[in-house]
């Protein structure tokens, strides 16, 4: 079957850096201090506002830029050592596409198998396979340039697996799709997981890393603010239900909360975290009768916005 | 990093199999670059050749269709190559990521500069060829020599290639790419010998084009094509080959200085 060379287990980590620090002229660093480690298997997030530093990392990572300092290993080799040895085993889906347009479907597939070397009937082979594993099988003549955002997209996933890459990394994969072609590719990520292929993305997309991730690192400022399991780090950072006080009815908002609950003022609603909605729901309605307010489970997107703060990023 | 063209491999052949399917796939686009070089020596060759009938060249009397159609053949080499190295190039490197995608394969980005250039190199070629079959429709260049033009053709297209390479290395955006095309490209064949002998421009202009490449790939390809294939013409060629190579370390440098960062 198609992709699925995974590192055995005990080999150590598919992805470890240490200490990563990355600056591009003056001005803050883009990297600043990171640890990160993905376990062979997984499917590690990496989360954080624009500017936090997750595509310097990716791009270190994937041998594309030096590093200033630290130490990084990708399946256990350095990317600044051995550039063209990393490279062969990982697949990378960036952020743009950048298919070859004049080329057809299937095309791509054949001319990017030869930059592995990859004999071309085995890259026919492989390319037909993975057209079929990304359902676009009855497209492989047609034109690179009549298909929709969605089937680039799983192009050029395929177009990363032709050489069963260990890792597979995918640097905002679902960014500017309609919700059924993000849905389509969530899919196809967790058959890879199943086939056991390791994975690290990035994504703006809190309920994207819940749906795929085994777990995320949130980053911001080029560190890394929280790590964990989805569901964990809810727990932990933000409780298990959220009630929402429209402000205008909550007045200053900090007494709201009951005996362990947290509260935080965010524009117009007071978010009370608790771990017994239901009774704080009922305290407050009691309290604001006729108010708007909004019980709701935590998120990991609460979680992340109590972590990198809820000011706008440019 | 020391080596002059830093860790380039025989990756760079794929690199330029990808643009040479992609001008295959899209050849009527590849056509039309080709129609330029004929309308050239069929302007320069019945226009200008109704007013001056002969070209006093090396000591021979020419009529100017003979004297003009080995300087439309220099006009080819470098008008692909250069144009190819230039605005290809940029719009693969930057409209439409090719670079990138290729560097995320085991293929380095010295792989993909070293193949662009042997790619101009192949557009010079291709070029010259076109444009020699139309010179020989028109009765001119019947010689055995001119087995030399298409030599001449590979070592003046690796060396414009490799310095449209350089100028993409740096220039801002896709506009920018005038100042090259326009000061640089245009003065070197204007000035190059290809439609009026040097020897009538005045004498500090005759010493300027000493440093002009165009002035010896036009000469070289004249005598090629008059039949007179002596030595001077392969050291042309060779020459212009090895002054190619500092050029395609100096576009490994600065596309790699624009690029990795």
């Amino acid at each position: 079957m198609p992709p699925g060379s995974t590192v055995p287990p005990g080999s150590g980590p598919a992805v470890l850096i240490r200490g990563l620090r990355k600056s591009f002229g003056a001005g803050p660093p883009a990297v600043d201090g990171l640890d990160l480690e993905v376990a062979p298997g997984s499917c590690f997030g990496l989360l954080g506002p624009n500017g936090a530093g997750k595509t310097t990392t990716i791009r270190v990572l994937c041998a594309a830029s030096p590093r200033d300092a630290g130490e990084v290993r990708v399946l256990g080799l350095d990317p600044a050592e051995e550039p063209r040895a990393v490279k062969a085993r990982l697949g990378i889906v960036p952020q743009m596409d950048n298919l070859d347009p004049d080329f057809s479907v299937l095309r791509n597939l054949l001319v990017y198998a030869r930059y592995y070397r990859i004999p071309a009937p085995e890259a026919r082979r492989r390319a037909l396979e993975l057209l079929r594993f990304v359902r676009l099988e009855d497209r492989a003549d047609g034109s690179v340039e009549d298909l929709s955002g969605g089937l680039k997209r799983r192009l050029v996933i395929a177009r990363a697996l032709l050489h069963e890459p260990a890792l597979l990394v995918l640097d905002e994969p679902t960014t500017g799709l309609d919700p059924q072609a993000r849905h389509e590719l969530w899919e196809r990520v967790r058959e890879l997981r199943r086939r056991g292929v390791t994975i690290l993305l990035t994504t703006h997309y809190m309920e994207e890393a819940e749906a795929l991730c085994d777990r995320v690192a949130i980053m911001d400022r080029g560190r890394v603010l929280v790590e964990g399991a989805p569901r964990d780090l809810v727990r932990a950072h933000a409780r298990r239900e959220v009630v929402e006080v429209p402000a205008a009815a909550g007045g200053g908002g900090a007494d709201l909360g009951g005996p362990g609950d947290e509260v935080e003022v965010h524009g117009d609603r007071v978010l009370v975290y608790t771990d017994r909605g239901e009774e704080a729901w009922h305290r407050l309605s009691a309290r604001f009768p006729g108010a708007d307010l909004l019980l709701r489970r935590a998120t990991l997107e609460d979680v992340f916005l109590r972590a990198t703060g809820r000011g706008l990023r440019e | 990093m020391t080596r002059p063209f830093g860790d380039a491999s025989a990756l760079a052949l794929q690199v330029w199999r990808r643009n040479f399917e992609v001008w295959v796939v899209t050849w009527r686009t590849a056509l039309v670059s080709l129609a330029e070089p004929v309308f050239t020596f069929l302007a320069f060759g019945f226009g200008v050749g109704a007013v001056t009938r002969t070209v006093e060249w090396d000591g021979r009397e020419l009529d100017y269709a003979s004297f003009v159609a080995p300087g439309v053949i220099a006009m080819a080499v470098m008008f692909q190559s250069f144009f190819e190295c230039l605005y290809g190039s940029y719009v693969r490197m930057y409209y439409q990521r090719t670079f990138d995608a290729i560097t995320a394969t085991p293929a380095s980005l010295d792989d993909v500069v070293a193949g662009e250039a042997l790619w101009g190199m192949t557009r010079g070629v291709i070029g010259t060829t076109s444009t020699l079959l139309v010179v020989w429709a028109f009765g001119h260049a019947w010689t055995p020599s001119v087995v030399a033009v298409p030599v001449l053709a590979a070592a003046g297209g690796l060396f414009f290639g490799a310095a449209g390479l350089c100028f993409t290395g740096i220039v801002k955006n896709i506009e920018s790419i005038n100042y090259p095309l326009h000061l640089v490209g245009v003065p070197l064949y204007l000035f190059g010998g290809l439609f009026f002998p040097l020897e009538s421009l005045p004498p500090w202009a005759q010493a300027v084009s000493l440093l002009n490449p165009m002035a010896y790939l036009s000469t070289a390809l004249r005598r090629a094509c008059l039949g007179d294939a002596g030595p001077v013409v392969w050291l042309t060629a060779l020459g212009l080959a090895l002054a190619a190579l500092p050029l395609l370390a100096l576009a490994i440098r600065l596309m790699r200085r624009r690029l990795v960062k």
